[in-house]
């Protein structure tokens, strides 16, 4: 197969998987912020929870986002 | 709160399902990142794949990445629906607040003076070690039990119910 072929697949799947993950991302940050103010108690693993998760997906798709970067700038079309 | 107390209602106990599960659930979703690695292994050990798909290291970590922020959020679900399960006992009811999926969410509520038998089981080696287990209510006019799985101290729980049941006023 032409690789030319693969990577006009390649680049647009990259970036539609990336814009899934910031949906999910959003979605999951809406829940959880619903959720971890929905009960009173628990007031210092709710801050936690919401901080550990806004951190660590933050970084993940930072990171994400720069290699899907990396990867079309050295073999896009 | 998902509901509000009564006059002159108050708390008596919060009890939560054990952290034994979640734990396990986690433990399963952290050994699963090893996948890609597995399959990435895979794609390195053929150079024609390599030649197709340009740099393989790259898409690789792309992969990884990807795997890395599915089991973080996989995590993050089963973390939530642990903390959200809650039993409370106060002076006047019973309530369990059960989080099923991330937007269901049901709550039971039971009055006192409505249980007729309540009954707290502990079934195996670790559940016994740990201490957790299965907790029924029987309440009059209910067809169904309530029933509470996988709470911390199920025994203790049931004391402390039997002790508000005894010194409810509508009861003695």
């Amino acid at each position: 197969m032409n690789s030319s072929v693969i990577t006009s697949i390649l680049e647009p799947g990259l970036f539609a998987l990336f814009l899934a993950f910031v949906v999910v991302f959003i979605y999951f940050g809406i829940t959880l912020t619903h959720h971890w103010n929905y009960y009173s108690f628990n007031v210092q693993i709710k801050r936690i929870m919401k901080g550990l998760y806004f951190f660590v997906s933050t970084f993940i798709l930072l990171a994400l986002l720069f290699f899907i970067g990396l990867y079309i700038g050295e073999y896009g079309i | 709160m998902a509901f509000k107390l009564e006059k002159n209602e108050y708390i008596v106990l919060i009890s939560r399902r054990h952290w034994f599960k979640p734990v396990l659930e986690t433990m399963a979703a952290l050994f699963s990142l090893l996948i890609p690695l597995f399959v990435s292994s895979i794609v390195f050990a053929m150079p024609e794949l390599s030649k197709e798909f340009g740099n393989t290291s790259i898409l690789s970590i792309i992969l990884i990445l990807s795997w890395f922020f599915i089991v973080w959020n996989i995590i993050f679900i089963i973390w939530t629906n642990h903390f959200l399960d809650v039993l409370i006992v106060t002076n006047l009811h019973v309530i369990d607040i059960e989080q099923i999926g991330l937007w269901h969410r049901e709550i039971s509520t039971i009055q006192l003076q409505k249980i007729q038998d309540i009954s707290s089981k502990t079934e195996g080696l670790i559940a016994s070690i740990l201490h957790y287990g299965d907790l029924e209510i029987q309440s009059a006019g209910s067809l169904t039990n309530f029933i509470v799985r996988g709470i911390q101290n199920p025994d203790l729980v049931r004391q402390k119910m039997n002790e508000q049941i005894n010194n409810h006023p509508n009861i003695n």
